[in-house]
């Protein structure tokens, strides 16, 4: 695009102006045609490796102290690029929401189940629906183990389809499953979003539009100014959410993308162990256990269902207290301590016992 | 439904393919119930006040030009006037007044009781209103005959290209062509489509991105200079793409209807000086004003002090026009202000001609011009005074102003190539023209732009809330 820069300095440097004025009728077609094979160009430019690495850098270096989705999302583009042409042998994915980010030590978790390498695909927020839609970057491969924390609460979805959320993900490995998740009612409601995600599944261009703009206002770096506070204060964020937890409307929605997710998973012979993520006891109320109890039930008719583990918070051998929780619903370093040595020894358990059976 | 949205776009498309098969006098019902439609999108309740507007000013109209008496001739002029600007003053001044009459109480030493009506303002009632009374008056001043069809005037009133924010067209300028039969060129789809273009890429990728600089700079509170100065040349030039892009997308439009509207904005930004601005910007407006405030107040036929007087006048009211508060009428008396004193200068004097010191007078007069514009955009004049003082108080350069410099440079280097080529070629439709290279390069640019920086939020237009 830069090349475009140099026009105005062509006209400055004295080339007569008169030579570009066509004496004819202006052949808008072919000017057209031509500026769409220029954009062709463009989106090539932008898909290969070297352009996505500068860029994702770029933007990874320019995330605010509040933007962890854009730090999630560049590591995720870039662990994507340098995983795609050697991809490693029999890799444990990790998927899962900001419940998994706080909840695990990856680099002790890599230490402990060494030579296994672990690739952290958890982003802030992510739902089966939008781990449906970032399937392409998930690098789900035959040998892969995908490990997959799941709370009650992800299945209702923080809003209805969250398109700034999936658009910098989409690709049509994933929005196809993600629209036929969703009711034809919920669909025509948001058409304009599935065409956004669809335009989004096409182009690399339209794909990056939410993170150039990260670049063109914080070239030099971040100001304070550019930390735009937030408009609900953390504890009135924190209350909204936690009520939006309990509007069980999307549901549907997020049952059906589980389901795709794991016959995705299954068509292409990974396995899957589903572990079922806690929340901070004073969470518990009657209506929460409740609601709780019912999604572990339908868990465990899947995981007999679709042939993958499901390890449910009765099973784990945690005893997590009021002390290793940041809030309601992360774990702080006690937490996550006590975690990780627990899904590590699980992992190991599971291994040895896969080599016995050998 | 705004311009830059998918909705319009369906509609359009809709509407244009209807009509392009109907004959004549359908196509002019067709835009009527069409344009109805659009504005009723906004909010259907002040339907019933176009349609108002359009009966009482197409009943003056007929009823000024059958009589011969004058008097009766300025009693229906009068009735229309008042009613009109008594309409435009209920819905966009009645809170101001009451405002400034309890704080003029107050300092009485009277405590009123604290009161507002509960009014929302019509989107683009200044726009229509003054449409319709320049029609009514120019029949008035027998320089046109009036519209014998209620269709044809009401779609003159409403034509929903332009109905929310401009250009304020002349019915001698719009009625003709709505009157008579439309060609619908290839040659007009084709411009037009540059212009619906060009104007999108102006509101969505320049204006709707500086929106949010915008929005930082003069909210941050503690003000420093580089800020100061950052925001407010992001101001610059979001106020000028916001709406020039809407003109532009709108004359684009109505070029596809097979209908002409006006220039509305001849790059302001290379205006020499404040009377060279005026002729630049807002051109509807400026000569509205000046075909029926100025030159009936005297313009500058009565000698110095009244041209003066007239000058302020008339630019405290295109001030007072854009809003009710007082930072639009400080705004107003500024801009009054830099052409008398203009004026005053260039009295006797010949013009300079040479290229350098055009561009000294061109960056100067910019800056001028950014000066009303933190007048016409900060909050309260605490705010103006704050920001200035940030000049001597805080003559700093942070992070924050070089991240905005290049962000506005960025997103709107194109215009300034655009608009140095229209300006050097005298010719606006220089872009369309070009030879296939450059064109190439230029559609190219604006389609990247649009894809990677266009703001996809559809926001709305400033020039609505006027």
């Amino acid at each position: 695009m830069l090349f475009f820069l140099f026009i105005p300095l062509l006209w400055r440097c004295g080339i007569p102006l008169g030579r570009f004025l066509s004496q004819k009728a202006p052949k808008i077609p072919w000017a057209l045609a031509v500026s769409l094979l220029c954009v062709a160009c463009v989106e090539w430019g932008v898909r290969s490796p070297l352009w996505q690495n500068a860029f994702w850098l770029a933007v990874r270096a320019r995330a605010g102290q509040q933007d962890h989705f854009q730090r999630e999302l560049s590591s995720l583009r870039l662990d994507a690029l340098e995983f795609r042409s050697s991809d490693a042998p029999d890799p444990l994915i990790v998927i899962g929401s900001s419940q998994v980010l706080h909840g695990l030590d990856f680099h002790m978790l890599r230490e402990m189940v060494k030579p296994r390498p672990v690739i952290r695909s958890a982003m802030f927020g992510m739902t089966p629906l939008k781990a449906l839609s970032a399937w392409r970057y998930l690098r789900v491969t035959k040998k892969s183990k995908v490990l997959m924390w799941l709370s009650a609460f992800d299945f209702t979805n923080q809003q209805s389809f969250p398109i700034d959320w999936l658009r910098p993900l989409a690709s049509w490995q994933g929005t196809p499953g993600v629209l036929s998740c969703y009711s034809f009612k919920e669909r025509l409601q948001h058409r304009w979003k599935v065409v956004d995600l669809m335009v989004a599944s096409s182009l690399e261009l339209w794909r990056i539009r939410d993170y150039f703009h990260s670049l063109e206002f914080r070239f030099w770096g971040v100001s304070e100014l550019n930390n735009v506070p937030a408009a609900l204060s953390p504890q009135q964020q924190a209350r909204m959410k936690n009520e939006m937890r309990y509007d069980l409307k999307l549901m549907p929605f997020e049952l059906n993308a589980f389901q795709s997710l794991t016959d995705k998973m299954r068509t292409c012979g990974a396995s899957l162990v589903v572990f079922e993520g806690g929340v901070n006891p004073e969470l518990a109320s009657k209506t929460r256990l409740q609601y709780e109890q019912d999604i572990r039930t339908w868990l465990n008719d899947q995981a007999v269902q679709h042939d993958f583990i499901f390890v449910p918070t009765t099973d784990q051998d945690l005893s997590l207290l009021n002390e290793d929780w940041t809030d309601m619903t992360h774990l702080n370093s006690s937490g996550r301590l006590k975690n990780t040595r627990y899904v590590a020894a699980y992992l190991l358990t599971m291994r040895s016992m896969g080599q016995k059976e050998n | 439904m705004l311009f830059n949205s998918m909705s319009f776009l369906v509609f359009f498309l809709a509407v244009w393919g209807i009509y392009l098969r109907l004959p004549h006098r359908k196509q002019n019902v067709l835009l009527l119930l069409a344009s109805y439609f659009f504005y009723g999108c906004w909010d259907y309740r002040f339907l019933g006040l176009i349609a108002f507007s359009t009966i009482l000013d197409y009943g003056a109209g007929l009823r000024i030009a059958a009589s011969e008496n004058i008097r009766v001739r300025r009693g229906y002029l009068w009735i229309s006037v008042v009613l009109n600007l008594g309409i435009l003053g209920y819905f966009k001044y009645s809170n101001f007044f009451i405002e400034n009459a309890e704080v003029l109480l107050q300092l009485l030493g009277i405590t009123p009781h604290h009161w507002r009506l509960d009014i929302i303002l019509p989107v683009g009632i200044s726009f229509y209103t003054f449409q319709t009374m320049s029609y009514t008056i120019d029949v008035y001043r027998r320089q046109m005959s009036p519209c014998r069809s209620l269709i044809d005037f009401a779609t003159y009133v409403a034509f929903f290209p332009q109905l929310v924010a401009g250009p304020i067209e002349r019915a001698s300028r719009l009625l003709p062509q709505i009157q008579h039969t439309r060609t619908v060129t290839w040659a007009a789809v084709q411009s037009g489509f540059w212009l619906i273009m060009w104007g999108l890429f102006k509101k969505a990728v320049i204006a709707d991105n500086l929106a949010g600089l915008v929005d930082q700079g003069f909210n941050a509170g503690h003000y420093q200079a580089g800020s100061v100065l950052m925001s407010v040349y992001a101001f610059a030039f979001q106020i000028y793409c916001d709406f020039s892009g809407y003109s532009d997308m709108a004359r684009g439009l109505a070029r596809w209807l097979g209908i002409e509207l006006m220039v509305n904005f001849n790059n302001p930004y290379f205006a020499v000086n404040p009377s060279d601005f005026w002729r630049r910007w807002h051109i509807s407006l400026s000569t509205w004003l000046r075909d029926y405030l100025y030159i009936p107040l005297g313009g500058n036929r009565k000698g110095p002090v009244r041209t003066y007087v007239n000058l302020s006048l008339t630019m405290l009211l295109g001030g007072i026009w854009h809003g009710a508060a007082w930072t639009f009428v400080i705004w107003g008396v500024y801009q009054g202000g830099l052409l008398m004193v203009h004026r005053a200068w260039s009295y006797g004097r010949k013009e300079t001609s040479t290229e350098r010191w055009t561009w000294l007078r061109r960056i100067l007069m910019f800056h001028a011009v950014c000066m009303g514009w933190l007048l016409f955009r900060a909050q309260s004049l605490g705010q103006v005074g704050s920001m200035f003082a940030a000049f001597w108080r805080a003559p700093t350069w942070d992070l924050w102003a070089a991240n905005s410099a290049l962000a506005i440079f960025l997103v709107s280097w194109p215009l300034w190539v655009v608009q140095y080529l229209q300006e050097r070629t005298k010719n606006l439709d220089v872009p369309a023209q070009l030879s296939l290279f450059p064109r190439t390069a230029l559609y190219a640019t604006v389609t990247i732009m649009l894809l990677v920086m266009g703001n996809a939020g559809g926001k709305a237009f400033i020039y609505f809330q006027f």
